[in-house]
């Protein structure tokens, strides 16, 4: 099994050569740790197995989940030009089976991905450690050493001698602060000697470019960062411009305006009932939230010690560096304009061949999907389902949940929707934890939904996390998962053991979230 | 004040030496027209007004604006960012009225908040924000005219701190 690919070999041997004649001792240390790497045993079956679990786990700790990794693009083959991209080019290279397995493993399709992954480490037993250099190298998502290319400023090891051309890279602080005497240039002429193309916008004040740009961020933030790489002028602009920034923060179509931190309605819709007694909400025991309820029923009655404004203002200052844009950027925040997905693998042992004689035990692979659509008006869509997200997230509306409801209209392909729960959710506060700082106390979402059955109701306690380069607010890991009898006034918890985190998809036919 | 004087007409005067007779109630959308005719008096609406910024044919268009608009409710004149949130939609006779070329759509801009009319300027900004939503640097580069002046690797750098408010 050990061995090796020759043309494997012979390319890792050239690559070697071409690092270390570039850059001395610190490139050559740093291959000395690679190939000392872990050393894994020669993968069997069961190995394989084990190897597809455990390489979720790490990445779901460190930045590199592999769903966001394509979301994102980075594991397009041809992305980088570093060394182990040649490789990648051969059709046959262990790098290329295990990158295709990480893809077939985020569509769900277990089995082949399991075999993938097996060719790969068989071919070469640190692939995961390669394909983990190249696409997400600890500190960026540049591309490795050997890249010909000059242009990145920093990169895994440190070979400064490459670099002494363009001096320190700059931070981009310090890069943006050197745009603030800048305007926005107009484009030379096409042809020499004729006038140049006309370029009007540059011909406006400057407080006119924040409307523009104020109203760009309102409607797509998104598209307003994105100006920031067309030029400097507009880089610095999206980049300090902090009013525009408050303006995104306080406004509901993305910012925190929109966020919940009471419940809105009851779980199944409708007005909230104040007077009545809370049996609707659930008493939750055993994990210390007794007494979610009676502080809930009283912030209703109430009202939070500090306002929503209050609470934005002081967070502001204390949390977030008075930067609006670091607030935006980094507090819990719910996203409408998609859905949040978990997807559920495991493998369960299956019962062997008994008139067969063979190395391995067949497994069971199981996959299952939990859909949580989250409404502006603080209402939920709960649903549990083995059919994939394409066939799933377009179909997650309250329309849909309605025609569906009762089983009825089965032959449409939007049937999958007979099993979504209706349900409600907010975000936390400082009367969930008084215990917490305001910060602290802002973190979790609770979504609150009907049963399965019509004497049951769910809550969930998820933490808002992040995964991926960068991105905030993608990720709900669970907290806590309880079921309530509403006949009985018994609660019991669900075992988190099988539960994956949630992980945010951007789904466009929701536009910017109903 | 205006609607009691229905018929009173007054007359800009551009900066090209054109000139526009409007009625005062539509030239009074522009706060600034409103503020200067309500500082000197009832005598100087005979005389002409000058307009030293704006030429003849963004005036014109500048007009045309106010005359559809004659009638819409004056919003606050304080400047709250907040009050003209929610609406980021733009009319349908408006998006038609905006379909000018680039230079004309800047110089209806620089106009409007020159002779200080909100809801135009704010048009005229909606219009400018929906041409670069949607597109990549590149396009938008395209779109306006506008030089790429950064070196290749600034390029990258602000391309990968911004990565995070992509998907958004």
């Amino acid at each position: 099994m050990e061995e090796s690919n020759p043309e494997l070999e012979a390319f890792r041997q050239k690559w070697r050569d071409e690092v270390s004649s570039r850059t001395q001792e610190a490139t050559k240390a740093a291959i000395e740790g690679r190939s000392k790497g872990p050393q894994k045993p020669t993968p069997t079956p069961h190995i394989a197995a084990s190897y597809l679990v455990k390489t979720q786990d790490p990445a779901e700790e460190n930045d590199g989940f592999p769903g966001i990794a394509t979301r994102g693009g980075s594991v397009r083959p041809d992305r980088d030009p570093g060394p182990s991209n040649e490789g990648a080019k051969e059709p046959e290279s262990a790098l290329e089976h295990y990158e295709r397995a990480v893809e077939r493993e985020n569509q769900g399709s277990l089995g082949d991905s399991l075999n993938l992954y097996r060719k790969a480490f068989r071919m070469d037993h640190a692939v995961d450690k390669k394909f983990k250099n190249k696409h997400f190298p600890p500190s960026s998502f540049l591309p490795k050493p050997t890249n010909v290319s000059h242009s990145n400023g920093s990169v895994t090891v440190p070979h400064t001698a490459h670099h002494s051309l363009d001096g320190p890279p700059q931070t981009i602080t310090e890069l943006i602060a050197s745009f603030s005497g800048m305007s926005i240039e107009s484009a030379p002429p096409l042809i020499e000697g004729t006038p140049a193309p006309p370029c009007p916008i540059a011909a406006l004040p400057h407080e006119i470019m924040v409307h523009v740009l104020m109203e760009l961020a309102i409607l797509d933030v998104a598209a307003f960062v994105r100006l920031a790489q067309v030029c400097k002028k507009l880089a610095y602009m999206a980049l300090t411009e902090e009013q525009i920034w408050k303006r995104v923060c306080i406004g509901d179509e993305v910012g925190f305006g929109g966020m919940h931190y009471q419940w809105q309605q009851e779980v199944l819709g409708g007005p909230l009932e104040l007077g009545l007694p809370e049996v609707q909400s659930l008493p939750i025991n055993e994990n210390g939230h007794e007494d979610e309820d009676e502080h809930e029923d009283e912030t209703k009655i109430l009202a939070l010690p500090l306002s929503r404004e209050e609470t934005t203002e002081k967070l502001l200052a204390s949390a977030y560096d008075s930067s609006w844009q670091r607030m935006f950027r980094l507090r819990p925040r719910i996203r409408f304009n998609g859905c949040y997905i978990s997807t559920v693998n495991y493998i369960r042992a299956g019962q062997a061949s008994v008139s067969q004689l063979t190395w391995q035990s067949p497994v069971h692979i199981v996959t299952y999907y939990r859909y949580l659509r989250f409404f502006r008006d603080g209402t939920a869509i709960s649903l549990l389902t083995t059919d994939e997200p394409a066939d799933v997230v377009h179909h997650l509306t309250k329309e849909l949940q309605d025609t569906h409801r009762g089983g009825s209209h089965l032959h449409l392909p939007s049937s999958v929707m007979q099993m979504s729960l209706r349900g409600r959710w907010r975000l936390s506060n400082t009367a969930d934890d008084p215990e917490a700082d305001l910060k602290d106390a802002e973190g979790d979402v609770f979504v609150e939904t009907e049963g399965a059955s019509k004497k049951y109701m769910y809550r969930m306690q998820l933490s808002l996390r992040n995964a991926g380069k960068g991105a905030r607010n993608n990720k709900l890991a669970w907290q806590g998962f309880w079921n309530y009898n509403m006949l009985t006034d018994d609660t019991g918890a669900f075992p988190l053991r099988n539960n994956k985190a949630f992980f945010f998809s951007r789904v466009k036919s929701y536009g910017s979230g109903a | 004040m205006a609607e009691t004087q229905p018929s009173t007409f007054i007359t800009l005067a551009s900066n090209d030496s054109g000139s526009v007779t409007v009625e005062r109630a539509v030239a009074e959308r522009s706060m600034l027209i409103k503020n200067m005719l309500e500082d000197l008096g009832e005598g100087a609406v005979a005389s002409e007004i000058p307009i030293p910024n704006v030429g003849e044919q963004v005036l014109k268009k500048v007009i045309e604006w106010c005359q559809h608009h004659k009638n819409d409710p004056i919003t606050a004149n304080d400047d709250d960012s907040d009050s003209r949130k929610k609406t980021t939609d733009i009319e349908e006779w408006d998006q038609k009225f905006m379909q000018v070329d680039q230079e004309m759509l800047f110089e209806i801009i620089l106009a409007s908040n020159y002779l200080d009319i909100k809801p135009l300027l704010d048009v005229g900004c909606k219009t400018v924000a929906n041409m670069i939503k949607g597109k990549s640097p590149e396009e938008i580069r395209k779109t306006f005219n506008i030089t790429n002046d950064f070196t290749p690797e600034e390029e990258e750098q602000i391309r990968r701190e911004n990565e995070w408010a992509e998907d958004r």
